[in-house]
């Protein structure tokens, strides 16, 4: 089981996630922006970050990037957006471990990512 | 100059043929000039001849006088009158003196003897014999006188003058030799005219109804070839220009044609270009530019008349011209280049497109401009509002189709879950709905298309209904809503519907927006010519960075505390366009975690249907 951290604003998606995610068994940390995202990334150092794109105070690509500066980027990424222009988002995250789900998404197929990933060795990680 | 083929001469001849009658007047007038001419020169004859009659008259009188005294002066000395003297005496007379007969008569009257030529003899034997008769022409007498001077008898002696009628026959002869040569010069001169003027008048009709705009006209009108050389020219001219119109394409050494369609028509058309919105340019292959529409200056900053004979790089810039110019020659290709200009505040987005262009013809190629700032504006706008409409549309839906997939799963069967579902599953549908109608409400706004229902409006019961509706929600949160009104307020002409969607938009944002135990103050006045609307409250506030922003759709402020709060951010975009439907506007007071107070004015006068 891993350590996930959830960045949503609206807290009904958030809500839904994090009771998949904890019925898997995953500790999760909720977040409701960027800003608070990036300092539970920090203190907790979780295994893998569901964010959304769309946030206050910090975006999901501004945490991202905060991350890469800082160097403590989590092995797994699922990024989350409801952004008609989700594939050029994506093409401009793409890396290690970074994943792109278009809003709106199955909780099913959000938990089978997320249980890959946390049970991946960090150096098979995909994109 | 091109020879007419048989073909166009052909057709030029079943074109309906000019035959101008149109010259009576004209001709009367020459006629009745000539006539006056013949007129006078007989006037001038008759008194001509009067002047004459008269001094021949006087001098036959003399004469016959000098006749009648030198004949009685032969017959004084012949006392006997049976003497074969006097006749012998008269007759030699006759040989040298013109007269036709003589009568002498003694003093008591009687005839003593009586003489007249044979042929006057003859003449009024056969007629009668009246003495009228037997002494015509004009009679002369003389006293005849004895050797002492006294009166013995008379003589009368009759002449004929031959000089009237000599001369009057000559009058009349010139008179007849003037009217004739007046006749013949006139229809000389006439027909001479007729050969020049006729055309030239013809031409000038066929051109002013060619300028009127019956352009077809020119083309069908020829003119009969016996009205003389400028008729053949004019022919000629018809021929060629129907020959360029049949064939299309301007045969070599077509110029003359060309040119007089070009003087024609290229006023009319340039007045029709120069109105045009699109800027147009012509050049020629080599750059130069040949003509440019007032728009085509205007949208360039330059003087129109000084691009005429100009590069086409130096008024589009070496960037754009090049690859245009590049695309005119591939040939049919349009090609669209977009060149920003002005600085950046005025800066003007402009469109430039060589128009399918035909290499193989004769014709210019086109350059066609127009701006396109509003255009892409409006561009960006429709990008803006598919940004959000699909933002705003994925967030229910996904909840939707998460907490759906959460109740078919059999991991999550607790009753607390599966009633957070059905709760989530239900707002998320009415948030949905509410989304989908405010968007197309917005729209309906925005393009002027909404069906207004204009009605006298009491607000007063207006708002007492939509703040009952609110009492609900406010006391959820504990808020205290308050309405306060004045004794009398006229109704206002409106969208009662509308009006109630603006209120409850407003009244609903600042319920929304306000913390339990805070205050919502609903306050309607009336003032000169319009009702104020002010719905306060002491909820969040906004900054004064997103209270620039807090009517534009889709706008939400960007704090935390907003973000928990659940919106579209279409109300106040709604509301502010349903005010200014009714001719009225919204304003906004607020001070971050104060409060905000958003007034409405809508005017009691509207103008319905603006």
């Amino acid at each position: 089981m891993s350590r996930v951290v959830v960045a949503e604003d609206d807290a009904h998606i958030r809500r839904v996630i994090c009771l998949w995610l904890r019925r898997q068994g995953h500790e999760v940390f909720e977040a409701s922006n960027g800003r608070v995202a990036l300092d539970m990334v920090l203190e907790h150092e979780p295994r893998i970050l569901v964010t959304d794109v769309n946030m206050p105070l910090m975006d999901g690509i501004e945490l991202l990037k905060e991350l890469t500066e800082r160097d403590c980027s989590p092995h797994g990424i699922v990024v989350l957006t409801n952004r008609w222009d989700h594939r050029e988002i994506g093409e401009q995250l793409a890396g290690p471990g970074m994943h792109v789900m278009p809003k709106p998404f199955s909780p099913t197929r959000l938990a089978e990512l997320i249980d890959q990933l946390g049970s991946e060795a960090p150096e098979e990680a995909s994109t | 100059m091109v020879t007419d083929t048989p073909a166009t001469q052909s057709d030029a001849n079943r074109r309906p043929q000019l035959r101008l009658w149109d010259g009576v007047i004209p001709d009367a007038l020459g006629i009745g000039v000539m006539l006056l001419v013949v007129a006078g020169l007989g006037i001038v004859a008759l008194v001509a001849d009067q002047l004459l009659q008269r001094e021949a008259q006087g001098a036959d009188l003399a004469l016959g006088n000098a006749l009648a005294t030198t004949i009685a002066s032969r017959l004084a000395p012949l006392n006997d009158e049976s003497s074969p003297q006097v006749g012998a005496t008269l007759e030699a007379l006759r040989g040298a003196l013109p007269f036709q007969s003589v009568r002498w008569t003694d003093k008591d009257g009687h005839v003593r003897y009586e003489w007249q030529t044979a042929r006057q003899a003859t003449a009024s034997a056969a007629q009668s014999p009246d003495a009228a008769a037997v002494h015509p022409g004009q009679l002369f007498t003389a006293p005849v006188l004895d050797a002492c001077g006294v009166q013995t008898g008379q003589v009368t002696v009759s002449r004929v003058s031959a000089a009237a009628t000599r001369h009057r026959s000559v009058l009349f002869g010139l008179w007849g030799a003037a009217t004739f040569l007046s006749l013949i010069g006139y229809f000389a001169i006439y027909r001479r005219l007729q050969r020049h003027v006729r055309p030239l008048a013809a031409i000038q009709n066929n051109l002013q109804r060619y300028a009127s705009g019956m352009e077809r006209e020119l083309l069908a009108l020829s003119l009969s070839d016996s009205l003389g050389s400028i008729a053949q020219c004019w022919n000629q001219l018809v021929s060629q220009l129907a020959s360029l119109q049949q064939h299309g394409a301007p045969a070599a050494g077509a110029k003359v044609g060309n040119e007089a369609l070009s003087r024609f028509e290229n006023r009319t058309l340039r007045r029709m270009f120069d109105r045009l919105p699109v800027g147009v340019v012509r050049f020629s292959t080599d750059q130069q530019i040949k003509y440019a529409n007032a728009a085509a200056a205007k949208l360039l900053g330059v003087d129109g008349e000084k691009m005429i004979g100009g590069a086409l790089s130096e008024f589009v810039g070496e960037e754009c011209a090049s690859p245009l110019l590049g695309s005119r020659q591939l040939g049919n290709k349009p090609h669209t280049i977009d060149k920003r200009i002005g600085d950046d505040e005025n800066a003007v987005l402009l469109r430039m497109q060589i128009l399918p262009w035909n290499a193989g013809a004769q014709d210019d190629p086109l350059l066609m401009m127009q701006d396109i700032t509003r255009m892409q504006e409006a561009e960006r706008a429709r990008d803006d509002f598919l940004y959000h409409v699909t933002h705003e549309l994925r967030t229910p839906l996904t909840n939707i189709q998460a907490y759906t997939e959460t109740l078919s799963q059999p991991d999550f069967d607790d009753e607390q879950t599966r009633k957070e579902c059905y709760n989530v599953i239900t707002s998320e549908t009415r948030r949905l709905s509410n989304l989908v109608e405010e968007i197309l409400s917005l729209s309906q706004l925005e393009v002027g298309s909404l069906r207004i229902t204009w009605s006298d409006v009491d607000l007063v019961r207006l708002l007492r209904g939509m703040v009952q509706d609110n009492l609900g929600r406010a006391d959820e949160k504990q808020i205290d809503l308050t309405l306060r009104l004045p004794p009398k307020v006229p109704n206002i002409r409106g969208d009662k519907e509308r009006l109630a969607t603006l209120l409850n938009n407003l009244i609903g944002n600042a319920l929304k927006y306000t913390d339990s135990g805070g205050k919502v103050d609903v306050v309607l006045d009336a003032l000169d010519h319009c009702v104020r609307i002010a719905v306060s409250d002491t909820g969040l506030g906004i900054s004064p960075e997103d209270q620039q922003h807090v009517f534009d759709k889709f706008f939400r402020a960007t704090s935390d505390e907003v973000r928990e709060v659940k919106g579209t951010g279409l109300g106040l975009a709604i509301a502010r366009e349903v005010a200014r439907l009714h001719g009225g506007d919204i304003e906004l007071e607020s001070e971050l975690g104060t409060g905000s107070t958003f007034t409405v004015k809508l005017p009691f006068n509207t103008d319905e249907g603006q």
